[in-house]
């Protein structure tokens, strides 16, 4: 055995066009697997392909400059498809006779492993976005980096060598007025090795507006000679700033709108109260036989009377639109059977036909239901009959008709208008844009239609425009289709329950409201109806003890009292003995759907919005004063319209 | 201009003469792998040697990771180079990467080459069944990657102050890792994979000017069938084998290189 063979390390001698010309013991085990001895072989035949071409084009060029080369890493091909790992120092050695390079191999298993283990957690590193660091600061303050990850040069377009020496070149980065801060955070942070973090601008990378964010987070070791080792990352938050920032005005501004629709909620509420005062004693006293008026009065008090119906629309219109722009419209979607809801929609519209001489029509031929909220289509449809009769030419028409279609239902409102040309088209769904009838003596306000479509869309559906200047609009309105045998959404009007009030006696109604007017308007409203008794209450108090005093037969309560609100009078008042299902109506200034809601579900049977309206109000006492007990089946009475 | 170029690719020029030899090394190490040739021709030519962006002396700010995502950007470099000597027409010296870079560039802008000397050439290391042997497979470049990054990160980078000594002078570390032919690690490992994933087969075809593709016949990195390949792909080429090992003529065999280049240069300068 050679003395070389004692080496625990793998001797190669390689002349210089590549033979293997020396090999110990340890080197054919590493390089051979101990098996045909590798002298005489090439060398190339003993590397792997990698370690080839690495061999050639970058151990030898660098042997042929400098003599040697030192922890040189590559793999032996062993023999068998075994790799060995080795690190190499070569020497060539020129002055042999012939020159040879003479590898010393080193196996590398343990140290490949850590090796390799280097390399995942850098790679790892690397990939972070974001800076990973070690930052030393010693006890007078002066910082460097030992350690940055690739994400300096992401973040400052800075190489970790840049930084190794000081930090200088990264804190001339930092925005001047947050360097101050920043130090100051670290020196808070580390006398207490707590972690250390902070927000600063920094430089723009790749130049543009403003400055870039970056957040530093990091641990403090706090050494013997006073100086600080933090580990730690800094990332890039401009994008999460920046989204913050949005996510701040999106709320402010989300707050202003609620604040806006809160507003006028409260107007609409304010307004209604004198309306209804208003409009109600104007159609009393018009309606009123016995009052001696001319015929020039009455009509004055038409014009009062509708003036006020058109304020009210107006203040709905405004409360919708607020609605619907803070997407706070309550829909309720159910099977809708078109034709009887069209058939009424029809009569409201009735009398503004008559009076234009326009014709109106319903093709009843095709009865079908639509997926929808029933009261919402019933305003949709009032809206567009209104305007096709409102728009159109004296002695003309508006034929309503409903079709089918791959599962949807379209309601088609023809009429026989001017029609529109290409501009007014396009300004059709602006709000308060009439398209030049505010140049006309036909009322209104422009809100209509743009309420009219997004009702539509929220339903589901679509609204459609076909227009030619002179020939008229076809106005559709497509849902999606409804189940036949679905419940009807009925209508509140219940003529079903009619028979005679008057039979049985005096009855005893019992208005609780605080506001003086709305009384003197009830007991108008009333007067026409003598078995009624009104007793009025202006608080819960005085309320409770009426209702014990004489038991009444049908509750009117406002919702809002000086001591307590309506729902829970109203449970107060049913504790009463023998009052456990006397019929119960709101009578409310507002009507949110959750407010209806909320009623429905507290037990009452109506829902009256003010400014009342005196033939429903004198309905809906005669239905539930007849039948004591038919207030049971409050779901499908309570209805805000 | 000339100047800014000159400083990006650590240019030097040498010598006098009528013609100019622009040689350029390949992979790795730097222009200093030329100095047992170039100086062989200052006295009669006008010699000019540089580093590419990324290696030896050149500026590393330079490296545009769009414009050198391909070999046709160091080829523009090449140009921008050649550009700049303010001279008619080079003859190009390339070695390995460098001859498929001037190549590309030769295509580009035939006028600013007279002939192309190719040295260890390969258009393609891998092999591609059955028709040709470029000499490896993708799991032996890989295995080269690998290894270039133990070598990069783990030893030069890494853990070279170890291998000093943790009290040896900020300098001598310096030299170690100069010594280690200052290849940027990331460029490094992305320009690896364009020279040794190249394929421009089927460019050859496409070379303008008279070429000399010189082969060493126990070369373990170009083997003989790839120089004669490309002999027959290249319309007005000379193929010259020379009876060396390796993959450097030009460092272990510097004389035989030397003469072949001269030879060539002395009889197409006789035929035109």
């Amino acid at each position: 055995m050679s003395e070389a063979d004692r080496f625990p390390f793998g001797l190669l001698s390689v002349a210089l066009d590549g033979t293997v010309v020396e090999a110990n013991r340890q080197a054919q085990v590493l390089a051979g697997g101990g098996e045909a001895p590798v002298v005489g072989l090439r060398i190339d035949q003993l590397l792997t392909g990698g370690s080839r071409l690495l061999y050639h084009t970058y151990l030898l060029p660098l042997l042929q400059l400098h003599g040697q080369v030192q922890e040189f890493a590559m793999s032996l091909a062993a023999g068998g498809g075994r790799v060995s790992e080795v690190l190499v120092f070569a020497s060539l050695m020129r002055d042999r006779e012939p020159a040879v390079i003479q590898l010393s191999l080193f196996p590398t298993r343990e140290r490949a492993r850590i090796e390799r283990e280097l390399l995942r957690v850098q790679r790892v590193a690397d990939a972070v976005p974001g800076m990973l660091f070690e930052y030393a600061v010693d006890a007078e303050g002066r910082g460097q980096f030992p350690y940055a990850s690739a994400g300096a040069f992401e973040l400052y377009g800075l190489r970790p060598e840049q930084l190794a020496q000081s930090d200088e070149p990264l804190l001339a980065l930092v925005h001047p007025d947050d360097r101050a801060a920043l130090a100051q955070t670290r020196r808070q942070a580390s006398p207490r090795e707590n972690a250390w973090s902070g927000t600063y601008r920094a430089r723009r990378r790749h130049g543009g507006e403003g400055w870039a964010w970056h957040a530093v987070r990091a641990m403090p070791r706090v050494q013997a000679d006073g100086s600080v080792v933090w580990h730690g990352v800094v990332t890039d938050i401009t994008r999460q700033r920046e989204m913050e920032l949005a996510d701040e005005a999106r709320k402010a501004a989300e707050q202003a709108s609620r604040a806006k629709t809160e507003f006028l909620a409260r107007m609409s509420h304010e307004l209604r109260t004198p309306l209804n005062g208003m409009i109600g004693f104007a159609h009393l006293l018009a309606g009123d036989a016995g009052a001696a008026l001319d015929d020039e009065q009455r009509r004055r008090l038409g014009i009062i009377e509708s003036c006020g119906q058109r304020l009210v629309t107006l203040v709905d219109e405004v409360l919708d639109i607020s609605r619907i722009e803070a997407g706070r419209v309550e829909l309720q979607a159910v099977d809708v059977p078109l034709l009887p809801l069209l058939g009424e929609v029809l009569q409201v519209v009735e009398p503004m036909a008559r009076v234009r001489g326009v014709a109106l029509e319903l093709d009843t031929s095709t009865p079908l239901v639509a997926r929808a909220d029933a009261d919402r289509l019933a305003q949709v449809m009032t809206n567009l009959l209104s305007n096709a009769v409102k728009y159109n030419r004296p002695q003309g028409r508006v034929d309503v008709s409903v079709q089918a279609l791959n599962g949807e239902v379209r309601i088609e409102v023809r009429d026989t208008g001017l029609g529109m040309n290409e501009t007014q088209l396009s300004q059709l769904f602006q709000p308060f844009n009439r398209l030049g009838a505010e140049r006309t003596r036909t009322e209104g306000t422009g809100l209509g239609l743009v309420i009219t479509r997004n009702l539509v869309e929220l339903m589901g559906g679509r609204l459609q425009v076909d227009s030619e200047p002179g020939r008229g609009t076809v106005m559709s309105v497509v849902l999606p289709q409804g189940a036949p045998a679905g419940v009807a959404a009925e209508s509140d009007a219940g003529p079903a329950i009619e028979s005679g009030a008057e039979s049985l006696g005096p009855r005893h109604v019992l208005y609780v409201e605080d506001n003086a007017v709305n009384v003197m308007l009830l007991e108008a409203m009333l007067e026409s109806m003598p078995q009624v008794v009104l007793h009025v209450a202006e608080d819960g108090a005085s309320a409770l003890a009426a209702a014990q005093a004489e038991r009444p037969d049908l509750l009117l309560l406002d919702m809002n009292l000086p001591d307590t609100d309506g729902c829970t009078l109203l449970a107060r008042l049913r504790g009463i003995e023998g009052m456990a299902t006397v019929p119960a109506v709101v009578v409310s200034a507002d009507a949110m759907p959750h407010q209806v809601e909320q009623a429905r579900r507290a037990g009452f049977h109506s829902y009256w919005t003010k400014p009342l309206d005196v033939e429903r109000v004198r309905r809906d006492v005669q239905r539930l004063l007849a039948a004591p007990g038919a207030g049971g089946d409050a779901d499908t009475t309570v209805s805000a319209r | 201009m000339s100047a800014d170029v000159f400083r990006r690719f650590n240019v030097q020029v040498r010598g006098t003469g009528p013609d100019t030899l622009v040689f350029a090394h390949g992979f790795g190490c730097d222009q200093r792998l030329w100095r047992f040739v170039a100086p062989r021709f200052e006295a009669t030519h006008r010699v000019v040697l540089f580093d590419p962006v990324g290696s030896g002396g050149s500026d590393l700010a330079a490296y545009d990771p769009q414009r050198h995502a391909s070999l046709q950007g160091y080829a523009d470099d090449l140009i921008e180079l050649v550009e700049a000597l303010g001279t008619d027409r080079v003859d190009y010296v390339g070695h390995s990467a460098s001859s498929v870079i001037g190549i590309l560039a030769s295509i580009a802008r035939p006028e600013l080459f007279r002939w192309l000397l190719l040295v260890a050439p390969s258009p393609r290391f891998l092999n591609d069944p059955p028709h040709y042997h470029g000499g490896f497979e993708r799991a032996d470049l890989e295995g080269l990657f690998d290894l270039m990054e133990a070598n990069h990160f783990g030893w030069a980078n890494f853990l070279a102050p170890l291998a000093m000594g943790p009290h040896s002078p900020e300098g001598a570390t310096e030299e170690l890792q100069a010594s280690m032919c200052a290849l940027e690690p990331s460029v490094a490992r992305q320009f690896a994979r364009l020279v040794f994933l190249v394929d421009i087969r089927d460019r050859l075809s496409l070379v303008p000017v008279p070429s000399l593709i010189i082969q060493c016949l126990h070369d373990a990195i170009a083997p003989r069938d790839v120089g004669q390949f490309m002999q027959r792909e290249m319309p007005r080429s000379t193929l010259v084998e020379l009876d060396a090992a390796g993959h450097l003529p030009h460092m272990t065999h510097p004389e035989l290189t030397a003469r072949a280049i001269a030879d060539y240069l002395r009889s197409t300068a006789a035929d035109v």
